[in-house]
């Protein structure tokens, strides 16, 4: 079985110890340089449209292909003296003021850092002030909030007041996730983001969308 | 019929006047009572109030003890936060990975303030209710219940590596979870009901809940006084429900409004208890008219199946809810004859 295939398999299985040891074996046997465009990229391409295409793909499942993109971009780092080619810029996440769930939180950045994102992960129950003030501090076009439950998740229509009060609401974008917005089909438009995606998988192909339309946006 | 023999002919597949009804209702005690939710939730006499109000003005066929998924966590030292408008949740948890497994201490069921709280609340809404009104014991699924202990982000990992230190944390929790489940059904409940927020399809493979989960919930069921019902606890179950149909004690098993309810009855086959709905927390989206068409469309699916219970699905009907979509959900059970 070729080790795309392998790797596909164990993440189905949710078998982290084995698709750590399989890449630390690819590492040593294959130039570094490959790693992105004939392992990581097609692997994870696979992952999200077999399992999100069965709307089947359980957090377990998403953790282990988080952290293959995240031991895959260690080894890389590791073993190669070059950065990974594509710089998309600085995105900024974090869960909103009172949630503490960070998991969808972090597997959603080690996807984007994976993907070329500079990430800035701030952490758990940030105010809608924090979360601009850094996203201005860092020119990040594309705000990531995250929030599991339907009180907390109202608090990130704070992050849309705080844009507005900045002139900013244009030239930054809400991109928002966790479990209630896969509950609560509004959700989305109650809290006046953005976008959303169904799964981690999909998180770099959202951030890029909204990153274009701030783009068009006003500058502040 | 009363609602108590309503429920238990539904737990048998006897005939039935009319579908049981059940929701968790909660948040609706606490809106009609007018009272805050932090003493709602450490109040056991604001509960009981809130829970009559909630008979009396939605008349469910279930009452239920507080539906707090960070209850046993608080219990052990987890912190919790309390919020305006639904149910408190896990803020701190006691420990911070698993390998902290040797400072758990477990807690003592007959003086920790949130355990007497929950205790007294069983008691006092068995003592109102009698053979009345079915009463329900909520607690977390023992594989679970660690999520409140450490969060899901240590819980999850640590159970798909099989770190060594799970079954550490399981020697702590699982007696404790079997001490409180028969604790809860010497109080009073009639039946418990098992939130399995991470035992899910939604969190966890088929594979791992069959290596990690299976074996835990054989030995620990098996040791309960009374029967329970695995509980989604918002997420789908339908892909799992083969994997527990069978455990020992249980009664029955309450699905996702998203779950089609004849591939789960043909996975739990003929004669277990099936809880099936349409989306509790999302109700305040429709209208009431909405609601009562969506209702009388359940039921009319299920109307052959004798062991069926019409129950909102999911955790907390939302404390926003407009009380006439709920009533026009119970109006549509009311009004539909199952055609037993």
């Amino acid at each position: 079985m070729k080790i795309q295939e392998q790797l596909i398999q164990l993440i189905g299985d949710a078998n982290r110890n084995a698709a750590r040891e399989l890449l630390e074996e690819w590492f040593k046997n294959n130039p570094s340089e490959i790693f992105f465009d004939e392992l990581l990229l097609p692997v994870l391409e696979v992952v999200g449209k077999r399992y999100i295409s069965k709307e089947s793909l359980s957090l377990a499942q998403a953790y282990v292909a988080s952290k293959f993109a995240a031991d895959g971009f260690e080894l890389f780092k590791k073993h190669s003296s070059s950065q990974p080619s594509a710089y998309k810029g600085h995105v900024v996440l974090a869960n909103i003021e009172d949630d503490f769930h960070d998991l969808g939180r972090d597997i959603a950045c080690n996807f984007l850092e994976a993907d070329g994102w500079n990430v800035v992960n701030m952490g758990n129950d940030k105010t809608a002030e924090e979360i601009v003030d850094k996203a201005v501090e860092t020119g990040a076009r594309v705000i990531g909030v995250s929030a599991m439950m339907y009180t907390t998740a109202l608090n990130i229509k704070e992050v849309r007041k705080e844009l507005q009060g900045r002139g900013l609401e244009n030239s930054i974008k809400i991109a928002v996730g966790g479990a209630i917005f896969a509950q609560r089909p509004t959700m989305v438009d109650e809290v006046d983001a953005d976008g959303t995606c169904k799964s981690a998988t999909e998180v770099s192909q959202l951030f890029e969308k909204l990153w274009e339309l701030a783009k068009g946006g006003n500058n502040e | 019929m009363n609602s108590y023999e309503r429920v238990m002919a539904a737990v048998r597949g006897s005939e039935v006047d009319r579908r049981p009804f059940a929701g968790v209702l909660s948040l609706q005690g606490a809106k009609f009572t007018k009272c805050p939710l932090d003493r709602y939730y450490s109040d056991s006499q604001a509960y009981i109030d809130g829970m009559i109000a909630v008979r009396e003005t939605i008349c469910p066929d279930i009452v239920h003890s507080p539906f707090i998924l960070a209850a046993e966590g608080n219990a052990f030292g987890s912190e919790i936060k309390y919020f305006d408008e639904q149910a408190p949740n896990l803020k701190t948890p006691v420990i911070h990975s698993v390998s902290e497994f040797s400072k758990l201490q477990t807690p003592d069921i007959d003086s920790h303030p949130r355990l007497v709280y929950i205790r007294e609340a069983v008691r006092g809404l068995k003592k109102k209710y009698g053979n009345e009104v079915a009463v329900a014991g909520t607690l977390l699924n023992p594989c679970d219940m660690p999520i409140m202990l450490m969060t899901l982000e240590e819980w999850l990992p640590a159970v798909i590596c099989e770190d060594e230190a799970v079954e550490r944390i399981l020697d702590i929790t699982v007696p404790f979870f079997v001490e409180w489940a028969n604790t809860l059904a010497d109080d009073g409940a009639d039946f418990l009901v098992m939130p399995s927020p991470f035992t899910s399809p939604r969190v966890i493979t088929h594979g791992i809940t069959q290596r990690f989960a299976l074996p835990v919930l054989k030995q620990t069921f098996s040791q309960l006084k009374i029967p329970l019902v695995l509980h989604h606890a918002g997420g789908q179950y339908l892909n799992f429900l083969d994997i527990f149909n069978g455990l020992p004690n249980l009664m029955g098993f309450s699905v996702d409004h998203t779950d089609p309810l004849h591939l789960c009855r043909d996975k739990i086959g003929p004669d277990t208890l099936l809880l099936g709905g349409i989306d509790g927390p999302n109700l305040d989206t429709l209208t009431p008219e909405e609601a009562y068409r969506k209702t009388g469309s359940v039921l009319l699916e299920r109307s052959n199946d004798p062991y069926f219970l019409f129950m909102l699905t999911g955790p907390d009907v939302v404390y926003r809810t407009p009380v006439e979509n709920i009533l026009a959900v119970r109006r549509a059970v009311e009004e539909h004859r199952p055609n037993l």
